[in-house]
C-alpha cells in the first residue's frame, strides 16, 4: 500500500467508535476494554489478550442526551464521549476504565457506571504529586486492576504477558517517534493533521495490527514527496487534542504543525517502557514520571521546559495552546502560558474552543493573524 | 482610609467598614446574636491580618480545603495562617461587591479562563493587585476540585514561593487516610522548611483538643438546628466551611461554636424562630451559597418563608475529632478530616454517590421538605452529577430547585432571576405539594 492507502486506513479509525480493524479484532473473539486517560497503561489490557482503546468523541454529533446528566457547563470531551457511551455505541467494550485525571473525566465515568451495559467498570485514582513517596500507591492501584480484570474476565496476567506487551507497546512508540522524528526535516514528508491521526489511531485499534501498518507507512514515507509550502513551523499544546481537522484548519492557513505536546500526541508515545525487571513496576514508572499533564502538580516548569526543548529540534517557530473551554485543568496551564510569553517573549497563541466543533472559523482567523505576528518579528 | 492606624487599601476599608456598620446596626437586635458573633470574629480576623501583616508575620498561606492546625503548630505559634480565597470571601459577604467584579475582570484580562472559579480568580486577582500579604509558603488540598490545581499553579507563578499540595486520592477508605497522613508528614517537612521553625508536638496536640472543643459545640449546635421551626436564621450556616477552614483550633472558633449553639438553644427556648411568619417551606441548600448575596436569604426567609436549616458549607460529621492519643493518631484524624469531613471535599473527591446519599441524608435528619442545587459555574465536580442527582431525588420524592450561578459574580445570574427562580418553585411547586 502506498503512504495515502495507509493514511486512509488511520483516518477511518478515527470517524467513529468501531473501527474496521476493532470490528474485525472482536468478531474473531477478541474482548477491548475502553479507557478515558493515558496514565492508564494500555500494557495491562493488552497483556490481559483484550485491546485497549482510548475513549474519544469521533462520529459523535450531539451531545444532547449527555447533557441531561452531566450539564452543558462541562467540557464537550465529556459530553461527547458520554454521549456516545449512552447511546450504547460503545457496547461493542467488554469494559471501562476510568481515572481520577480531571473532574469532568470523573463525572463522565459516573455516567458510565450508572448508565451504560460495558459489563467491567473500574476507576483507578492516580496521584497528581509524581514523587517516591506516591509512585507505590499508583503501582497498587494498577495491581488492583489486574486482580479485577483477572476476577472479571476468568483469566490471568502472568508477568511474562505484561513483558510482552511492554514490547509490543515499546515497538509502537518507537515507530511512533521515528514518524514524529521525520516531521524535524525542512520538507517533512507528512503533515500535521496526517501525523495527528495516525498517532491516534494507534489508541484506538489493536495494537499489533495498528504496529505493521505503521511500519509499512514508515516504509512508504520513505519515498514520498516533503512538503515545503507553508510558512511558519508551529507546536500545538493542551490536554486532549484528538481532532486532526483542528490541525487541518490551523495547517490551512499555512502553519505547519510539526509536534503536539497533548494527550494523544506526545505524551502517549514519548519515553518507552525499561524492559529490564519486573514489567509492572517498569510500567508504573514509565506512565506515572513521565511529560506530566495539567493535572500534575507543579508541571507546568517542565512541560514548559520541554516544549522550548521540541521547538528548537523541530525548528518551530511558535505555540498554538489550545484548551477545550471548561477545561480547569488547562485554564491553568493557559494562564501560565500566557505570564511565560509576556516574560519571555514567546510567540504563544491561546484558543478556547469547543471539542469536534467543525469549521473551526474562529480557528483559523486567529491562526491567520498569529502567523503574521510570528512572520512579521523575522 | 486608615484601621488600627493603619493606612489601609479602600478594598480593606470597605470590608472593615461593613463588618463594623453592621454590627453596629446589630448591636441591639435580639436576633441577631449569632450573626453578630460571626462579624465579630471577622472584624477579628481582619484586624489581625493586618496587624500581622503590619508586622511582617510570616504567613502561610491555605486553600479553602484545608484546616489550620498543622499551621498554627509551627515554632511559637507566630505563623499565620491565611486562607488565600480570604479577602475574596469578606469583600462579598460584607465589603463592596464592585471590587470583587474588577478583580475578576483584572485576572480575565491576565490570561485565566472565565469558566475558573471565582473564588480562585479573586485569589489570584488579589494577589495580582498585590493586596494580598505575601506568603512564606503555601499549603494546598486537591480538593475539593480541579481549581485547586489552578490556584496552586497561580500562587507559584505570581508569588515565586513553592507550594505544596496534599494529593486527596478518589475513595476514602483507611488505605486512603494513611495515604494522605504520610503526606501530612511531608506537609509538615515543607512548612518546616519554609518557615524555619519546627513542629511543636505538645503545642498541636492543644491545637487539635481546642479544635475538638469547637466541633463538640458546632455537632451540638447541628441538632438545635433541626428542630422544627428552624430556631435560626440560614445564612449562617453558609458560614460552617469557613470556621472549620480559618478557625478550627483558636479559642475564637470555640467562642463562636458556643454562640451559635446558645443562640439557637435560648431561641428555641423562646419558641423563637428564623422566618417571621409561617415557617413554609425548609430546604436543604446543598451547595455553594450565594456570597455576593446574603441578604438573600433574609428575602427567601421574609418572602416565601423559607427557612435554610443545613446546607453544604454547615454539614458536619463526627469524624472532625481528632484523636490526640499520639502524633500518628492526630496526623490520622487531620487525614480523615481533609479526606471525610470538609465540606465538598467529602461529597465532591469521589463518585457521585457520596454527594447525592449524603444530600438525601441530610434532608431527611433536618426534616426538609426540598433540596437546593445552586450551580456555581466554577463547579464542575458538582454540574457533572446532576442527571444522576435529579433522577435520586426523583426517586426519593425529594423536590429539587437547581439553578446556574455565579457564588461571587453577581454579573452571571442577576439577583431578581434568582427570587424569580425562587418565587416559581416555592409557589408553584412546594406550596401546592404541601397543601395535598
Amino acid at each position: 500500500m502506498n503512504k495515502q492507502e495507509i493514511l486512509g486506513i488511520f483516518q477511518d479509525a478515527l470517524k467513529k467508535p468501531l473501527s474496521a480493524h476493532l470490528e474485525q479484532w472482536i468478531s474473531e473473539g477478541g474482548k477491548a476494554v475502553g479507557h478515558y486517560c493515558t496514565l492508564i497503561p494500555d500494557e495491562i489490557f493488552t497483556a490481559a489478550g483484550m485491546a485497549p482503546y482510548r475513549i474519544r468523541g469521533g462520529g459523535s454529533e450531539a451531545t444532547d442526551v449527555a447533557d441531561v446528566y452531566l450539564s452543558s457547563h462541562l467540557c464537550t470531551f465529556a459530553r461527547h464521549t458520554a454521549n456516545l457511551a449512552l447511546e450504547g455505541q460503545f457496547d461493542f467494550l467488554s469494559g471501562i476504565v476510568g481515572a481520577n485525571g480531571c473532574d469532568q473525566a470523573r463525572r463522565a465515568y459516573d455516567v458510565w457506571k450508572n448508565k451504560t451495559k460495558v459489563p467491567f467498570r473500574m476507576i483507578i485514582s492516580v496521584p497528581r504529586r509524581p514523587d517516591e513517596n506516591s509512585i507505590g500507591w499508583y503501582k497498587e492501584e494498577l495491581q488492583s486492576l489486574i486482580a479485577a480484570l483477572e476476577m472479571h474476565f476468568s483469566i490471568k496476567i502472568a508477568v511474562e504477558d505484561l513483558r510482552k506487551a511492554v514490547q509490543l507497546h515499546n515497538a509502537i512508540r518507537r515507530n511512533l517517534a521515528a514518524l514524529n522524528g521525520l516531521r524535524k526535516a525542512a520538507n517533512p514528508p507528512i503533515a500535521g493533521a496526517e501525523a495527528v491521526a495516525v498517532a491516534i489511531a494507534a489508541q484506538v485499534m489493536p495494537p499489533e495490527s495498528y504496529n505493521k501498518l505503521l511500519e509499512e507507512l514508515l516504509n512508504a514515507l520513505r519515498d514520498s514527496q516533503g512538503m515545503n509550502k507553508y510558512r511558519v513551523r508551529l507546536i500545538v499544546s493542551g490536554g486532549e487534542m484528538d481532532e486532526p481537522e483542528f490541525v487541518k484548519a490551523i495547517e490551512d492557513q499555512g502553519g505547519l504543525v510539526v509536534y503536539e505536546d497533548t494527550c494523544f500526541g506526545g505524551r502517549y508515545y514519548e519515553e518507552l517502557v525499561s524492559e529490564d525487571g519486573d514489567p509492572l513496576t517498569r510500567i508504573a514508572e514509565r506512565y506515572f514520571y513521565r511529560m506530566p499533564c495539567a493535572r500534575t502538580d507543579d508541571s507546568f516548569p517542565r512541560r514548559y521546559e520541554n516544549l522550548k526543548k521540541q521547538m528548537k529540534e523541530f525548528g518551530a517557530k511558535g505555540i498554538v495552546v489550545q484548551r477545550i473551554n471548561h477545561c480547569i485543568l488547562n485554564a491553568g496551564h493557559s494562564f501560565l502560558f500566557s505570564q511565560k510569553a509576556k516574560e519571555d517573549g514567546t510567540p504563544i497563541l491561546i484558543i478556547d474552543r469547543e471539542y469536534l466543533a467543525h469549521g473551526y472559523g474562529q480557528v483559523k482567523t486567529r491562526v491567520q493573524a498569529f502567523i503574521e505576528s510570528i512572520e512579521s518579528r523575522s | 482610609m486608615a484601621i488600627l492606624g493603619q493606612e489601609v487599601p479602600k478594598e480593606f476599608d470597605d470590608i472593615y467598614a461593613g463588618i463594623t456598620g453592621l454590627l453596629e446596626r446589630n448591636k441591639e437586635n435580639p436576633d441577631t446574636r449569632a450573626l453578630n458573633a460571626w462579624l465579630t470574629v471577622c472584624k477579628g480576623l481582619v484586624e489581625g491580618l493586618l496587624q500581622a501583616a503590619g508586622a511582617g508575620a510570616p504567613m502561610m498561606y491555605a486553600n479553602l480545603g484545608n484546616t489550620p492546625e498543622l499551621i498554627m503548630a509551627l515554632g511559637d505559634g507566630k505563623v499565620v495562617p491565611l486562607g488565600f480565597e480570604a479577602l475574596g470571601g469578606l469583600q462579598g459577604w460584607f465589603g463592596n461587591n464592585q471590587h470583587n467584579m474588577d478583580v475578576i475582570d483584572l485576572v480575565e484580562a491576565s490570561g485565566l479562563a472565565a469558566d475558573v472559579c471565582s473564588a480562585d480568580k479573586l485569589a489570584l486577582g488579589y494577589m495580582l493587585k498585590k493586596l494580598t500579604p505575601p506568603p512564606v509558603g503555601a499549603v494546598f488540598v486537591n480538593t475539593p476540585c480541579d481549581n485547586q490545581m489552578v490556584a496552586a499553579g497561580g500562587v507559584k507563578a505570581l508569588t515565586g514561593v513553592e507550594t505544596f499540595i496534599v494529593d486527596i486520592p478518589y475513595n476514602t477508605g483507611d488505605r486512603e487516610i494513611r495515604f494522605v497522613a504520610g503526606q501530612l508528614k511531608d506537609q509538615i517537612k515543607y512548612m518546616e522548611r519554609m518557615t524555619g521553625k519546627k513542629l511543636d508536638w505538645d503545642r498541636l496536640k492543644a491545637i487539635c483538643e481546642e479544635s475538638n472543643r469547637m466541633v463538640e459545640l458546632l455537632l451540638e449546635w447541628s441538632e438545635w438546628r433541626k428542630k422544627t421551626p428552624c430556631p435560626q436564621m440560614s445564612k449562617i450556616v453558609t458560614f460552617g466551611f469557613i470556621i472549620l477552614n480559618t478557625l478550627s483550633g483558636t479559642s475564637a472558633g470555640t467562642w463562636l461554636a458556643s454562640e451559635l449553639l446558645e443562640d439557637a438553644k435560648e431561641r428555641v427556648q423562646a419558641g423563637k424562630k428564623a422566618v417571621p411568619g409561617e415557617e413554609k417551606v425548609r430546604a436543604v441548600w446543598f451547595h455553594d451559597p450565594i456570597w455576593w448575596n446574603l441578604p438573600f436569604y433574609d428575602w427567601m426567609e421574609e418572602e416565601l418563608g423559607m427557612v435554610v436549616p443545613m446546607d453544604l458549607f454547615g454539614y458536619l460529621t463526627s469524624e472532625a475529632y481528632i484523636d490526640t492519643s499520639s502524633s500518628a493518631t492526630i496526623l490520622y484524624s487531620l487525614a480523615r478530616k481533609l479526606s471525610r469531613v470538609m465540606p465538598m471535599s467529602r461529597q465532591f473527591k469521589g463518585a457521585a454517590e457520596v454527594y447525592i446519599d449524603d444530600l438525601i441524608s441530610v434532608v431527611h435528619e433536618f426534616r426538609a421538605d426540598c433540596a437546593i442545587f445552586a450551580g456555581h459555574l466554577g463547579c464542575k465536580h458538582a454540574w457533572g452529577l446532576i442527571g444522576l442527582l435529579k433522577e435520586a431525588l426523583r426517586e426519593a420524592d425529594i423536590p429539587l430547585l437547581s439553578f446556574a450561578y455565579d457564588m461571587f459574580d453577581p454579573r452571571v445570574t442577576s439577583e431578581e432571576t434568582l427570587k424569580e427562580e425562587f418565587r416559581r418553585f416555592t409557589n408553584d411547586i412546594m406550596l401546592p405539594r404541601k397543601s395535598r
